[in-house]
């Protein structure tokens, strides 16, 4: 737990170290506002709530988060720090859960300093603040996942580029699994249990219901095992890679 | 076992795990979940537990959904998994007096047929040829039925309600009798102005669902025995004898609930057609009101500057502000009486005023009532209103509270104490009349709240407010079922921003004062110069003194200033709640990027500063 806690700050003082993280944070509020005022046509909507705010997340995350999870593991292993964390007398998952820790809080801090839009929204109406919390923990919840399958992808490959877009790829295929668009090529022969749970794999979905500010259990549980899942997946690729 | 954990059959039994594990949860671990919403939408209420609670012979339900036929269709499929869980939900607190059958009807099934059968709707797909039932039928131990034909999306804010409506009407076999006497074109017919069918109003379609209806005639000598609620919609053709009749009714112990209005813009018999006279729209209750403890004046309306209602007034058009249509906000209302505390929103059209007569024996309990800025104006202003916005011109509250509906409780006598033609009351007075009374019938007309859709020639009503919601809570209240009030009306409604809506109001008021003084200005300029061009000598007609001259000049420009002006306020209305929002966008998108760009330029000034040092 020691170790997991050093890996944790260690990582996350690397974040704010280089103007990067910085960079990263003011796209994201930036982005995250424009869409919400010009797309999502917030204030002319004079309606109370957070629905254009959060609709266009799991579009942002798509890009934006595989660009902090590309550098997790792709980076230690072209500059060969990776070798170097190996003989550190520190457990793989330590180092696994640490990076991803680290770069879910940094992701976290970014979507805290989004608070303006809670204030506004407040200020002009009553919103129901209680699905505008549910709807902040899914969205963090949505970066998890894409954070973790990011994770994965980075300790594939050495090369950053080639790990953000297979990252986007992937994260893509887990938006539109609940739509007809990846549907269509299982219909006609999967059997319909599999096509349900293909369905149920959709981040849109599970994040769509949590943002209407019902917690379910198995919507909570669905982020948490697919985030344990991709990040047991980072550290067997690592091991697996090791000789590489 | 590490080493086949570590290798890429580990990777595969991993994701396989994933998929078995969310198959699993979402089979095993329903219910679990915490409602955070403020109206708790997503949680079955008291009334539902209640109404759950209460039945006495086993009810039967079966959820209809093609699950096969609807494997392309997530939204749907989501939806149809909720309504099952709150089936599921419904049976469990029911503690087995309610049994549920889920079937997917497939094509040429037995089950297609008992859908068929129980009068579901099928959607044809069009892709397979399929159909899609997506519905729910229920049985009582009198093999009594009811059904929801199709479940539609844009209804799931009142998925709860429906389901708790079938439930009561099927575990309460004796549906309450309703006695209707209505001036109003209610039922539908046909439109004597343009010979257009009319459809029935919703809010007719929505209590026969719940309610027996009687239509009595208006000239009736007695209300019958088995009436329990007595509901009159603008009873302005009720003869002297159902007057009567009605007062015997009440004193007798029946519930009345009586919509009038000073000014029924739905009215569409023959004398309210005649131009000008505003009083063939309107409606009282003859001298029953005045027995009852009521004071009402049937040639006045009340306007409300805080409440009006924006209306549209064409395309192309600026919206203008109706201050005799109100949206009656929570501060309005009663937030204790059942009928209203759970109403959200609620408009009326020029409604009357209620008053209760000092010394009266009743107890006269307001449950909506106008805000400080109303007063009232003669109906007849309405019968010739072309803009609604002329009513603002002139326009003085009297900063006093008009009620428009009012409960009315306590001992009463009649307002026949000789009789009528020869017939004796049977009763002259009563220790507790039941009244409801309400000062607008036109609340009730589908334009003052709900839209309605066809849907695969299906009316799917989509209220936008509670107008309906209020008939049927108050038919509830009297009838004596108050449980599904409680569980009406948790629908999602809208949340307006209130700050914009009260910078539209300032800025209309100084629109309006602005633009009456410019008009002014406008008028006595155009007045001046057309004095100015009518005092020339004729025969000097072209040649004009340069004082004349200049004279003319400095009228024209100022006319051309005055208008410009009233251009420029005309564009201004709307200048504050653009600013506003511009203002909201600088800082949701610049502030905090601006702070933390200042931060990291400090802290790297710091930092380089201290290296030098």
């Amino acid at each position: 737990m020691n170790n997991l806690s050093v890996i944790f700050k260690r990582e996350l003082g690397s974040y704010f170290a280089t103007p990067l993280a910085f960079i990263f944070i003011v796209i994201f509020l930036v982005l995250s506002a424009v869409f919400t005022f010009y797309l999502g046509g917030f204030y002319e909507s004079g309606q109370a709530d957070l629905v254009p705010f959060f609709n266009f997340h799991p579009w942002l995350y798509l890009f934006l988060v595989p660009a902090v999870a590309m550098r997790l593991w792709a980076e230690e292993r072209k500059s060969g720090t990776i070798e170097l964390l190996m003989t550190l007398p520190v457990s793989r998952a330590d180092m696994v859960l640490g990076k991803f820790l680290a770069a879910w809080v940094f992701i976290g801090i970014a979507l805290l300093l989004t608070f303006p839009i809670i204030i506004t929204v407040n200020y002009l109406g009553s919103p129901d603040n209680g699905a505008i919390f549910t709807g902040y923990l899914g969205s963090w919840l949505l970066a998890g996942g894409y954070l973790a399958i990011g994770s994965c992808i980075s300790a594939l490959t050495k090369n950053q580029v080639i790990a953000f877009i297979v990252s986007v790829v992937v994260c893509f295929i887990f938006i539109v699994s609940g739509f007809p668009l990846l549907l269509d090529l299982f219909s006609g022969w999967a059997p319909q249990w599999l096509l349900d749970a293909i369905a149920s794999l959709s981040f849109l979905i599970r994040f769509d219901a949590i943002s209407k500010g019902v917690l379910d259990l198995r919507d909570l549980l669905y982020f948490i095992s697919l985030m344990a899942v991709w990040l047991l997946a980072t550290a067997i690729v690592i091991d697996l890679k090791k000789a590489d | 076992m590490k080493r086949l954990m570590y290798s890429g059959t580990g990777l595969l039994v991993l994701l396989l795990a994933f998929l078995a594990f969310n198959m699993a949860s979402s089979v095993l671990l329903t219910g679990a979940r915490l409602d955070l919403t403020e109206q708790k939408l997503y949680t079955i209420s008291d009334g539902t537990r209640q109404i759950l609670r209460d039945i006495d012979e086993p009810i039967t339900l079966y959820f209809f959904f093609s699950d096969r036929a609807s494997k392309d269709m997530v939204m749907l499929r989501n939806y149809a998994r909720r309504v099952e869980e709150m089936l599921k939900e419904y049976e469990r607190v029911a503690g087995g007096k309610l049994r549920l059958q889920i079937i997917d009807p497939q094509p040429f099934s037995e089950a297609e047929d008992r859908a068929a059968e129980f009068g579901l709707q099928a959607i044809p797909l069009s892709q397979t040829g399929d159909k899609l039932y997506f519905g729910l039928a229920g049985t009582n131990s009198l093999a009594q039925r009811e059904i929801i034909p199709f479940f539609t999306l844009e209804q799931e804010g009142l998925l709860e309600y429906e389901l708790s409506r079938l439930v009561n009407s099927l575990s309460q076999p004796e549906k309450p009798q309703i006695g209707l006497i209505s001036g109003l074109p209610i039922g539908g017919g046909m439109n004597p102005m343009s010979g257009q069918p009319m459809p029935p109003w919703t809010v007719l379609e929505q209590i026969r669902q719940l309610f027996t209806i009687q239509s009595l005639e208006p000239d009736l000598d007695e209300i019958p025995e088995d009436i329990e609620v007595l509901l009159l919609i603008h009873p302005k053709s009720l003869t002297e004898s159902a007057l009567f009749a009605v007062d015997q009714f009440v004193l007798r112990g029946g519930r009345l609930l009586s919509f009038i209005d000073p000014y029924a813009e739905m009215d569409i018999s023959t004398d309210a057609m005649i131009e000008g006279m505003a009083d063939g729209r309107a409606s009282d209750l003859g001298p029953l009101l005045a027995a009852w403890g009521v004071d009402y004046d049937l040639e006045k309306v009340v306007v409300d500057t805080r409440l009006g209602m924006s209306v549209s007034r064409g395309q192309g058009q600026l919206p203008a502000r109706h201050i005799g249509w109100l949206e009656l906000e929570q501060a309005q209302r009663d937030s204790e009486d059942t009928v209203t505390a759970p109403l959200q929103l609620l408009t009326i059209a020029t409604g009357g005023a209620l008053k209760p007569i000092e010394g009266a024996s009743t107890r006269f309990m307001p449950l909506l009532s106008s805000t400080a800025s109303s007063a009232l104006v003669d109906s007849s202003r309405f019968a010739t209103l072309q803009d609604p916005e002329a009513l603002l011109n002139g326009f003085q509250a009297d900063e006093q509270i008009y009620h428009f509906a009012a409960r009315l409780q306590g001992p009463a006598s009649t307002a026949y104490p000789q009789g009528l033609e020869g017939r004796e009351p049977v009763l002259t007075e009563a220790d507790n009349i039941n009244v409801l009374l309400v000062a607008d019938t036109d609340l009730l007309s589908d334009r003052m709240w709900v839209q309605v859709q066809d849907f695969f020639g299906q009316r799917i009503p989509q209220p936008w407010a509670d107008n309906g919601g209020f008939l049927i809570n108050a038919l509830d209240n009297l009838s004596g079922s108050e449980a599904l009030i409680s569980v009406r009306s948790r629908g999602d409604f809208s949340r307006p921003f209130t700050v914009v809506q009260d910078l539209q109001r300032k800025a209309e008021r100084r629109f309006r004062a602005s633009e009456q003084r410019l008009q002014q200005q406008l008028a006595e300029t155009e007045r001046r110069l057309a004095e100015l061009q009518q005092n020339q000598d004729p025969t000097q007609l072209t040649e004009l003194s340069s004082e004349q001259q200049e004279a003319i000049q400095r009228f024209l420009d100022d006319k051309l200033e005055i208008r410009k002006q009233l251009r420029d306020v005309r564009f201004q209305l709307n200048a504050d709640i653009e600013r506003l929002g511009n203002w909201l966008k600088v800082i949701n998108i610049g502030l905090v990027p601006l702070l933390l760009s200042l931060g990291m330029l400090g802290w790297w000034l710091i930092g380089r500063w201290r290296r030098k040092a």
